[in-house]
């Protein structure tokens, strides 16, 4: 169980995250709030890159900063920007990563292999990084995190640079590991998320808002979104009055996604996660 | 884990360039004496057979060498000079040969010379008078003049130990007309020194900023070895030191001792008679041998570069920024040199300022010489700043583990 005790992280005079509480069990955790809302922060202070101003972070009761490197051992982390070594190539550079883990060069050298197929990165395996493409590098971002079979795997913004066959792949990698360790996804992407999540956390004005389920979540705006196609003249009067979360063309008018009261000609529909993200950070 | 940070180091071409440049300009100061070269042999030639001690018996062969040598310069010139000293001082035109056959008897007459009469020249050397030139020169006045009176007795009082152990009584090559100990300590090595010292602050800060200039900081240090990286990589930069500096100086020595040939003379006395130069007096506190001061002078270049690691790192560590290191590195350096330059030249602070890596490095030819500061100011000097580096490098790494890295 990893723990955030009433933690505050202060840069100067400036509050970037205030009084934030949070437990992790086993499971997948998406972490969602637009940029600059503290994400990157909690993750950070999640990898002991940097040290909460108040409050504490446990692993089974423990302070993670008190256990230092038996708590890095059990976390694999792929930072938002991946930074590497242009002139490695994958295996030298997780061959390093690995002797950072402290896994033996023998057994680190059989889980490059396997983690290097599993990001199908194998065939360049042997190849400098630095001609890959953004999704190729990410991909190593990937296989790194994985490196040492982590207990706790943190990822940030993890699907940038992939492409839509290689996001389906890893999201369902993720749900395949979120079964016995903790995985903490943090995105701005609500599609990442929105299909394994057990739990999300949302983050707004520096504190923490939601940690729920996607269901409770999306409970929250139960039989105030609908949906109701708009004649184009009419549509700046429309956004006064509601706030829309799509709008799309149909038969000569606009189909409006928004947030409303129930009227004639609405059609009530599910509210998904999409909608509680643009409805709380509407601003 | 050194080894990977090591790999780092020795696959960045900067490094080999530099090592290449370096190199080629060590050439360069190395082939400074070559003209010398000649005559430098004909004294290796003499110690090949003779005992490098000056005793009757070497000082019997010399004299038979350059009686025979007068003789088959006359010869070949058709003349009959008494030395080779009144033939040069007839400045009459000969042929090329004739020279050179009179100037290698010239230099067999010099070193006959100044051999014959080691006792007479050692005594001739007033270091009391000497000190007196100096606190003129700086304008010493009340402690500090007082300061290097006394530092001029206890070298006077050396002088008279080596008139008494009779070690300046050993063959070299003579000074006056090689200055060989300045070309070598004072040129050759001390730009080695220096460009050790270049090495050192550039390996470290490439090393310490290395995760910062690629973007690395939140994959490396949040890995189980964490920010304790930053003490693996001052390990690493320490063994980069030792060999860097090594090759550096291998290459060096290999050079200069391939193209002066030294045999015979590695057991010669670093008090003999022939160190000493035109404008400047050499012998050591102790009684060393040529290869004891070679190895010791090479030794605190080695003590040097640590000190300089452990500043870079840090300046590094605090810093961040590989860039910037050298610039403050440099800064440091001009500062250590002028901070005599505010201190009264009657306070033996003016001293105490001098004890800095800087100035050592500047006064490499007197390195463990009488006209050194003060005996062990070496080993005081680099004893203070390894003390300091050491805990400011602490200091640093320490701030480092509790330091956000975002």
């Amino acid at each position: 169980m990893l723990t955030v005790s009433n933690v505050t992280k202060n840069y100067g005079k400036f509050t970037a995250l205030d009084s934030i509480n949070l437990d992790f069990a086993n499971g997948v955790y998406g972490l969602l709030a637009p940029n600059g809302a503290g994400k990157t922060t909690l993750i950070k202070m999640l990898t002991t890159l940097i040290f909460p101003t108040k409050g504490e972070i446990l692993y089974n009761g423990q302070n993670i900063n008190h256990m230092d490197e038996a708590y890095r051992d059990l976390i694999g982390y792929l930072p938002q920007e991946f930074g590497y070594y242009k002139n490695y190539t994958p295996t030298q550079y997780l061959m390093y990563l690995s002797a950072l883990k402290g896994i033996e060069p023998k057994a680190a050298k059989v889980k490059i292999g396997e983690l290097l197929k599993m990001v199908a990165l194998e065939d360049v395996a042997n190849k400098k990084m630095k001609k890959f493409s953004g999704g190729m590098v990410q991909r190593v971002g990937i296989a790194q995190a994985m490196l040492n079979d982590p207990k706790i795997l943190i990822l940030d913004e993890p699907t940038a640079g992939l492409d839509p066959k290689e996001r389906v792949r890893f999201r369902n990698l993720l749900s395949e590991l979120g079964r016995n360790r903790i995985v903490i996804l943090s995105t701005h992407i609500v599609s990442d998320v929105e299909s394994i999540a057990n739990e999300i956390i949302m983050i707004k004005d520096k504190q923490l808002l939601y940690k729920d389920t996607i269901q409770n979540i999306c409970g929250l705006l139960k039989g105030r979104v609908f949906e109701t196609l708009v004649p184009y003249d009419a549509m700046p009067d429309f956004r006064k009055q509601y706030q829309s979360l799509s709008e799309k063309q149909e038969d000569g008018q606009m189909l409006v996604r928004f947030i409303g009261e129930p009227k004639e000609g609405y059609v009530t529909v599910a509210p998904n996660l999409e909608d509680i993200f643009l409805h709380i950070y509407k601003e | 884990m050194i080894k990977y940070e090591l790999r780092k180091i020795y696959k960045s071409p900067v490094v080999w360039g530099l090592m290449v440049v370096f190199t080629l300009f060590n050439g360069l100061l190395i082939a400074q004496n070559f003209t010398q070269r000649q005559s430098m042999s004909q004294l290796t030639d003499f110690t090949a057979n003779e005992n490098v001690q000056i005793n009757e018996e070497s000082l019997s062969s010399l004299y038979q060498m350059k009686v025979e040598g007068l003789a088959a310069a006359n010869e070949r010139a058709g003349t009959e000079f008494e030395s080779a000293g009144e033939f040069f001082a007839q400045r009459r035109d000969y042929p090329n040969e004739v020279r050179a056959a009179f100037a290698e008897v010239l230099t067999l007459e010099i070193y006959y010379d100044v051999a014959r009469n080691a006792d007479e020249i050692m005594a001739g050397n007033d270091m009391v008078a000497f000190t007196e030139q100096q606190i003129a020169m700086i304008g010493a006045t009340g402690e500090l003049a007082d300061t290097l009176r006394a530092q001029g007795l206890v070298a006077q009082a050396r002088i008279a130990e080596i008139l008494g152990s009779g070690t300046h009584r050993d063959f070299f090559f003579d000074g006056v007309m090689h200055a060989t100990h300045s070309h070598l300590f004072g040129t050759v090595l001390r730009a080695a020194a220096f460009e050790s010292m270049i090495f050192m602050v550039l390996v470290t800060a490439f090393l310490i900023g290395y995760e910062f200039d690629a973007k690395t900081v939140s994959v490396v240090y949040s890995t189980k070895t964490g920010r304790k990286l930053q003490g693996k990589k001052l390990v690493s930069a320490l063994l980069a030191m030792l060999g860097l500096t090594t090759l550096l100086i291998a290459i060096i020595l290999g050079i200069y001792f391939t193209v002066y040939n030294h045999s015979g003379l590695w057991g010669a006395s670093m008090t003999s008679i022939f160190l000493s130069e035109f404008d400047a007096f050499y012998a050591t506190f102790w009684d060393w041998t040529f290869l004891q001061y070679l190895l010791a002078v090479v030794g605190t270049l080695f003590v040097l570069q640590t000190v300089f690691v452990l500043l870079a790192f840090g300046l590094s560590a605090i810093t961040r920024n590989s860039f910037l290191v050298p610039i403050l590195f440099a800064l440091l350096f001009g500062g250590l040199l002028l901070t005599g330059t505010f201190i009264s030249a009657g306070s033996n602070w003016l001293l105490y300022t001098m004890m800095t890596p800087a100035h050592l490095l500047l006064r490499f030819k007197n390195l463990f010489m009488v006209t050194q500061l003060f005996p062990f100011y070496e080993v005081s000097t680099l004893l203070i700043w390894l003390g300091f580096g050491t805990v400011s490098s602490a200091v640093a790494y320490k701030k480092f583990l509790k330091e956000d890295l975002a």
